[in-house]
């Protein structure tokens, strides 16, 4: 999942940025309001991370100039002000959650999570498909119950992938939502990485679609049509 | 108010008293010239023959000079000779003092017949072609004047006394209308202090506007002090919470003695900040006189806001009554803070639904949060008051929340009370001062 976070104190951003990569993102950070206006705008994101006081461009109007842009990417608001005026102002403006500092880290990562799925129609923590499942809380991937050990590259992948169930993804949209800006991509490399996660899930979820892309399918729900 | 009654009493009398003086001046003088021209004249028609008998070559004109003891006399006089007088002193004589020499018309006051008090003026004069010197005398009752005088007086008297009360009584409404205004402003600040209005009209007269101008500006200054304090309360917040931040999270990614003490003491600090913020914000609440505020758009605001966060749960907003009826009698801030908590935690909680309604009773407004959620045993009901209590440590959130609630609900002088919805859940009411609104 990637992730773009605008915060403008160089401490608290690195911090964020450790923790998020540390819970499994590819983060990229903004320092400014317009910088990160235009990142978001159009770079593609699971989720952003949006701290309301920036300078350049305050929070607010980045949100808006998102939303009116026709950008859904779910927002999460940073809030510092002991008010519910500029919690309510955010939320109007188009994020879908909020967060005060200071924060305690799992509320943060739980309410990202939280976003994620909601974004991608998931309720649930756990995700499934067939035999897999996949614990958005806990980072765990089991098969038939049976855990299964992921690099956290290749659990990034199949995350991706089990939050949009039988959409079909092109490998640059995986490239993109895999890594980080900075990272030297190389589409070549998602190949590897699906063959890969496909032989330790032993189960036949990850279906190619010549040309176009992946595809999660659930291969009893595959026998059955 | 009776300063000016007793010095208008005394200015009238003293105006009063002056005026009669001058009015019986006057009226004395024009009689006696009056009394002067008779005299002439009878002076002018008189001659003597050589008997030294005085005759006329024309009569006196006035009839009053023939009718007896009329009050109107003349007599002409001279030594050693019977007097030559008028028909109307009939037997009497004016008995003027011969050997008193009056070259010139002199006035005085005797007593005539009839006891009449008359005013009479005398002078002696040589007639051409005779020697003696004869002393020409006319008198005319002084009661002619006199009842003039009295009529004046009177008039005088009625017409001073009616100015005289006319006067205190104008005073007194003056004083009356001039200080409603006042009395006006008086009740117009009664209203700001009670939340009813904000500012003082502007319908004043002239004299009395700058007063309600310039009292305007003092609430309006009052309230940006107060606006400016909590600004750098508010400030205060925002520079202290992002290093605050910085710090917790630090302490969380790394390990060892100095990152635990690190994090204990900055979540000290946060606390400290958290709970002083919010005294110095209560405290300055307090002093606001003219705080009002709109409770239907502060909970539509929260209910669509938490709407958002949590698309699962259905939020329904009902308010009874007039909106405009439905104001808190407080800070919009304060408002928030306390509502916003209430419906948090409903919606965290709920199952699926969150009920809230807003009424006004009397002098209270009445806002209810009911969810579906597992509720909370009646036995725990007082601890989730307490500071930093949270009963179920898998929710995040601080847990300060509904602390927070009680401590404005009761600097406010409101109430919350915490029930069980029907047919589960929670049932927060929450009830606050209202601000008065003149049926």
């Amino acid at each position: 999942m990637r992730l773009l976070l605008v915060e403008d104190d160089p401490d608290l951003s690195r911090q964020m940025k450790a923790i998020l990569e540390g819970d499994g993102y590819a983060v990229d950070v903004s320092m400014d309001g317009e910088d990160g206006h235009f990142l978001g705008e159009t770079e593609s994101y699971d989720t952003i991370v949006l701290d309301l006081g920036l300078p350049i461009m305050d929070g607010v109007s980045v949100l808006t100039k998102w939303r009116g842009a026709g950008i859904s990417t779910p927002v999460l608001i940073l809030t510092a002000r002991d008010g519910w005026s500029e919690k309510v102002a955010g939320l109007d403006a188009g994020a879908d959650d909020y967060v005060t500092k200071p924060f305690k880290i799992e509320e943060l990562l739980a309410r990202v999570r939280a976003l994620i799925r909601r974004a991608a129609g998931q309720a649930s923590p756990e995700l499934t498909c067939g035999k897999v499942t996949l614990n958005t809380n806990s980072s765990k991937v089991t098969v038939d119950g049976m855990p299964i050990r992921l690099t956290a590259q290749e659990y990034k992948l199949l995350s991706y992938m089990m939050h949009h169930p039988e959409k079909i993804i092109s490998r640059t949209e995986l490239t993109e939502h895999i890594y980080d800006q900075d990272f030297d991509r190389d589409s070549n490399t998602i190949e590897v990485f699906v063959t890969r996660v496909r032989k330790k899930l032993g189960v036949a979820i990850i279906n190619t679609i010549r040309g176009l892309g992946y595809q999660l399918v659930d291969p009893e729900e595959q026998k059955t049509q | 108010m009776s300063y000016s009654a007793v010095w208008t009493f005394f200015a009238l009398m003293f105006g009063g008293y002056l005026l009669s003086l001058t009015f019986k001046e006057t009226i004395e003088d024009n009689f006696d010239e009056r009394l002067n021209g008779l005299l002439e004249n009878l002076i002018g028609i008189s001659s003597s023959n050589s008997d030294g008998q005085v005759s006329f070559y024309r009569a006196m004109v006035d009839p009053r000079f023939e009718q007896p003891y009329s009050g109107w006399y003349w007599q002409i006089s001279a030594e050693d000779q019977e007097p030559f007088r008028s028909r109307s002193l009939w037997d009497q004589s004016l008995e003027p003092d011969l050997q008193n020499p009056a070259f010139q018309s002199r006035f005085s006051i005797i007593s005539g017949p009839e006891d009449q008090q008359l005013r009479m003026v005398e002078k002696d004069v040589a007639i051409p072609g005779d020697p003696t010197v004869f002393r020409f005398t006319v008198a005319i009752d002084r009661s002619e004047i006199n009842d003039q005088l009295d009529q004046f007086d009177n008039i005088l008297i009625y017409s001073l006394s009616a100015l005289g009360l006319g006067l205190i009584a104008a005073s007194f409404l003056q004083i009356y209308l001039g200080l409603k205004p006042l009395r006006n402003i008086r009740l117009s600040l009664q209203k700001i202090r009670t939340g009813e209005a904000v500012h003082l009209p502007e319908d004043f007269p002239t004299e009395i506007q700058p007063l309600a101008d310039e009292l305007n500006a003092l609430l309006d200054h009052n309230n940006q002090i107060i606006d400016r304090s909590r600004t750098q309360v508010g400030n205060l917040a925002h520079a202290l919470k992002t290093p605050l931040a910085v710090l917790s999270n630090e302490s969380a990614l790394n390990k060892g003695d100095l990152s635990e003490l690190v994090g204990k003491q900055s979540e000290m600090m946060r606390r400290q900040v958290d709970h002083y913020l919010r005294r110095a914000r209560m405290a300055a609440s307090t002093k606001i006189m003219t705080s009002r505020t709109e409770t239907v758009p502060v909970l539509q605001d929260i209910c669509r806001a938490m709407a958002r966060i949590y698309s699962d749960k259905k939020f329904s907003f009902l308010p009874t009554g007039e909106p405009s009826r439905l104001l808190f009698r407080g800070e919009r801030q304060d408002l928030e803070e306390m509502v916003g908590n209430l419906i948090e935690n409903a919606a965290k909680w709920s199952k699926s639904k969150v009920i809230i309604s807003c009424m006004r009773e009397g002098e209270s407004i009445i806002i209810q949060v009911a969810d579906d959620g597992p509720g909370i045993d009646k036995q725990e009901r007082d601890s989730v008051f307490m500071r930093g209590e949270r009963l179920d440590e898998n929710t995040p959130g601080t847990g300060l929340g509904l602390s927070i609630v009680k401590d404005l609900t009761a600097l406010y002088g409101g109430k919350i009370y915490l029930m069980d919805n029907e047919p589960h859940g929670l049932l927060a009411r929450l009830l606050l001062p209202a601000v008065y609104i003149s049926p």
